[in-house]
């Protein structure tokens, strides 16, 4: 059951007006098949950007370099027609946005019953009973009918539900999920997760979920990568992680939680286009010394990879 | 990156054609040849020549000339007219917008009943009913095209208006006048011109249909519209007389249209729904 | 299902609700061409032998017995009351009922939009979204070039053209004349030729930026089809704008059509109009104006009730 995905020196850049946008430098990072894998950061610190590189979702402007293996081979090699066939069917895509990430008018449940028209696995009136039987699964209520519904006719929790039913729908591999509990209120927030922690236990599909709510990554996944300024920080178990950061960008994060120190950090992330040299988090460092000048390598500590003189 | 500059090649190209025609409408009684109405009786219907560049017409007037006169009619007039009507519809756009209540109602009525006439039917029909000419061509085009300009004006300053600055401004002290001088004639500005430039090509098409069929500039004055009429008969052995006056409108329409193009790319915010952050 | 019924009575009753002081805006508008015309009604009538020329009595008699020294809101409501009975005026020159010429002609200016309609929506939209499409691409740029040609040429200019190109040189179509399918259809390719051009455009940059939208990028990270993501999420979404272009067209097609109809014989409404004007008939334009203004109102609110099946929304009475 080898399904996991390999990033191998992945760089992410977007060229404009401004300048380059270096939104991932050379990441290195393995997400194993079958388990949950988080990756966490603040917005601008390129974490959308590896969802979107896995199933070739960048815009036009991108340069990439690198490879993404997946089973043997490389996404990022992949010729489009092929690639496009991975999509929805071996490797889901939860977007952001539930509010406008749904056809304003189109039904709801066509939407769903696309999923498995177009990807060849049902005929249309088959579809249809599939598309409600995976509406009653994610707990859709009277599903008949809101199969003919339209979005804006769906509360927010539901929608939510909706694009997590179509992108389980075929069974994938793997699902991306990407800020599912961005902007919504603490109800909605619970909803999703337990909509993954029953995904997890209902089926083995990997999940890739791409996060800035600590709380939730460190509820559900089993290996956490913090990325900072395009670079990955810290990677480990979620529990170690959680318990005793290592890295001080990690430390940084979780005290600023609420439920925590709520001790922000101070200073802003760097501008992605003018990256300071050396260690990217020295500015904002209260731990900094003269070895931060130069950028440090991901170093093995207690079970974990941290990037940080400190360990080296 | 090469799609962009091939984009902006065209626009600029049309840039210059545009002014090219401004000049030689401004600059036509300088550098026209001869006099567009002098009827010159042995000279009929010649074929290009030195002497005549482009030939002559039926009544033995150099087409060039008239070519040059006729920028000179349609651009004056398209602006002319495209000026009332933003005028006309800015006023009362930013009236019903800004002052809202039941003048602003009213207003929407009106613009309502204005926009329910049928455009060029109600030209032609003032152009005939108050006889053909400049004046009556004026009022036509502008009581035609004013409601569809208020419109747009209205829901701009209402997008303005729902700012949130304004309510500060306001409860600074701010008074009616200088929130308008100030803030909602800027911001309206970018749109103005936008609409503007695109009012002034299709007054041009609009005037020249109508002079085509006798109800706008009348003959001898020398307009595109009726000089193609004046072609129609003699086309087929002399075709420049039909070619020249037609594809001098496409010059002139096809470039205020790109030049609008250019400026809506250039000055108009689009409201996309966003797609993903970073 | 309350809802739903609700939400379209609402929106049918408010668009209803409109239509009766635009059209009173309408008779006025047509009534006041009679009265800034500046021929006297009375004079034009005694003088229609074109012999006598009327004295100064004669001409005020007249004028009494037309009703015409009355106050104007007067005559207004005698004359909206004649017309609400159906009663157009009667056209100077013919002597018969406006409307009754009115009504005849209509078939055929209606015809000929229709068919222009017809392709206009046929070749605009397919074009533009293939533009679209295509975007930047060799295609794209030319299309957008004929497009640009075809809302920059005047009418007239290019039926002459076409005139000379089909019917004399390459004989392959008739020059004038109704009566047969084959005399419309370069009436209806000059006619729609700039509204083609204008939809094109519109809907090139109407798909364009839905397809800038969230809920497309989803469709993509689907797996969809290409092809499916442009017609069947896109186009659907980019429509709106088009269809008011299309109920613009319609509109103004009802008047433009008479270039169209004078260049190539046809007895449509707007030949008539332009005839009347030659001959200062002036209960013809009134005329004109309340029926074209009529049939403009009718049309739009159909336009207004295809958004109903365009936009759930303002079936179900979203917000």
């Amino acid at each position: 059951m080898d399904n996991h995905i390999a990033l191998r020196q992945l760089t992410v850049s977007f060229t404009t007006k401004a300048g380059t946008v270096k939104a991932a430098n050379r990441i290195d990072a393995i997400f194993p098949g079958g388990q949950i894998s988080g990756i966490v950061g603040e917005t601008g610190s390129g974490k959308s950007v590896l969802g979107l590189s896995v199933l070739g979702l960048l815009p036009e402007n991108r340069i990439v370099s690198g490879s993404i293996l997946y089973k043997n081979r490389d996404l990022l090699q992949l010729p489009e027609p092929e690639m496009n066939a991975l999509r929805g069917k071996t490797i889901a895509f939860v977007p952001q946005n539930p509010d406008t990430a749904l056809n304003p008018v189109m039904t709801v449940g066509e939407q769903l019953s696309e999923m498995f028209t177009c990807h060849g696995k049902a005929n249309p009136v088959e579809a249809r009973l599939r598309a409600i039987e995976q509406l009653r699964r994610y707990a859709l209520s009277e599903p008949q009918t809101v199969f003919d519904r339209y979005s804006f006719q769906l509360s927010g929790g539901q929608r939510q539900r909706l694009l997590c039913a179509m992108g389980s729908a075929l069974a994938p591999d793997w699902l991306i999920a990407d800020e599912p509990t961005k902007g919504l209120d603490a109800v909605l927030r619970r909803q999703v997760f337990q909509l993954f922690q029953a995904l997890r236990e209902t089926s083995n599909l990997g999940i890739l979920l791409i996060t800035h709510d600590l709380r939730l990554a460190e509820r559900l996944c089993d290996t956490v990568f913090v990325l900072y300024a395009g670079t990955v920080v810290e990677q480990g178990p979620a529990g170690e992680l959680f318990a005793g950061p290592l890295h001080p960008y990690t430390q940084g994060l979780i005290n600023a939680q609420p439920h925590k120190a709520l001790t922000p950090l101070p200073g802003m992330p760097p501008s992605l286009i003018d990256l300071p040299a050396g260690c990217k988090f020295r500015p904002r460092c209260r731990q900094r010394t003269k070895l931060c000048s130069q950028e440090p390598a991901l170093r093995n500590v207690h079970g974990r990879q941290v990037r940080c003189w400190q360990y080296d | 990156m090469a799609a962009i500059n091939k984009a902006s090649i065209v626009y600029r190209l049309a840039a210059v054609i545009l002014l090219l025609l401004v000049a030689s409408a401004v600059l036509a009684p300088v550098i026209a040849p001869y006099d567009p109405n002098r009827v010159m009786p042995d000279e009929t219907l010649q074929p290009c020549s030195i002497r005549h560049w482009l030939g002559t017409d039926s009544l033995g007037r150099d087409v060039l000339s008239r070519l040059l006169y006729g920028a000179q009619v349609s651009i004056g007039f398209a602006v002319l007219a495209a000026l009332c009507t933003t005028l006309l519809g800015v006023s009362l756009g930013i009236i019903g917008g800004y002052f809202g209540g039941v003048t602003d109602l009213l207003l929407q009525l009106l613009v309502n009943i204005f926009q329910g006439l049928p455009g060029m039917s109600l030209m032609i029909a003032i152009a005939g009913s108050l006889g053909p000419g400049s004046a009556s061509l004026l009022l036509a085009v502008t009581l035609t095209s004013w409601a569809g300009f208020s419109r747009i004006v209205r829901g701009e300053v209402l997008k303005i208006k729902e700012e949130s600055y304004i309510e500060g401004i306001r409860s600074l002290g701010g008074s009616d006048a200088y929130i308008l001088r100030r803030y909602i004639l800027p911001n309206l500005f970018n749109s103005l011109i936008i609409l503007f430039t695109i009012r002034v090509g299709t007054v041009v098409l609009s005037v020249a249909s109508l002079s085509f069929l006798g109800l706008g500039m009348q003959p001898p004055q020398a307009d595109w519209g009726v000089m193609i009429q004046d072609a129609k008969v003699y086309f087929r052995s002399y075709p420049q007389l039909l070619i020249a006056p037609g594809l001098c409108i496409l010059a002139l329409c096809g470039s205020i249209q790109l030049v609008g193009d250019a400026l809506r790319d250039r000055f108009s915010i689009r409201q996309s729904t966003q797609k993903q952050d970073w | 299902m309350e809802t739903i019924k609700s939400g379209i009575w609402f929106y049918i009753v408010k668009k209803l609700a409109l239509v009766i002081p635009v059209w009173l805006g309408i008779s006025a508008a047509a009534f006041l061409l009679g009265v800034i015309s500046p021929s006297d009604p009375a004079v034009l009538l005694l003088s229609m032998d074109g012999i006598s020329t009327p004295g100064a009595q004669e001409i005020a008699a007249k004028r009494h017995e037309l009703g015409l020294d009355r106050p104007y809101i007067l005559q207004y409501l005698a004359w909206l009351g004649q017309v609400l009975q159906g009663n157009l005026g009667i056209s100077y020159i013919t002597q018969q009922p406006v409307l009754d010429e009115l009504l005849l002609r209509l078939p055929v200016t209606v015809t000929l939009a229709g068919i222009s309609l017809l392709l206009v929506m046929l070749v605009g939209i397919p074009l533009g979204v293939l533009m679209a499409w295509g975007k930047n691409t060799g295609s794209d740029f030319v299309l957008r070039a004929a497009a640009l040609a075809g809302t920059s040429l005047p009418s007239f200019w290019l039926s002459i053209l076409m005139i000379w190109l089909f019917a004399e040189t390459l004989q392959l179509l008739p020059t004038s004349g109704y009566g047969s399918v084959s005399q419309l259809i370069l009436p209806a390719i000059t006619l729609a030729a700039g509204t083609t051009g204008a939809l094109m455009r519109l809907q090139r940059a109407t798909l364009l930026e839905v397809l800038e939208q969230n809920f497309i990028f989803a469709a993509k990270a689907k797996g969809l089809p290409g092809s499916r993501i442009i017609w069947r999420h896109g186009l659907p979404n980019a429509l709106i704008p088009v269809v008011t272009l299309l109920g613009n067209y319609f509109g103004g097609v009802l008047g433009g059509s008479a270039v169209i109809e004078s260049i190539y014989s046809l007895p449509g409404l707007g030949s008539y109009v332009l005839e009347a004007i030659r001959g200062r008939d002036y209960p013809v334009i009134q005329g004109y104006v309340l029926f074209t203004g009529c049939v403009f109102v009718v049309f739009n609110l159909l336009v207004d009730l295809v958004y109903l099946g365009l936009n759930p929304r303002i079936r179900l009475g979203g917000k």
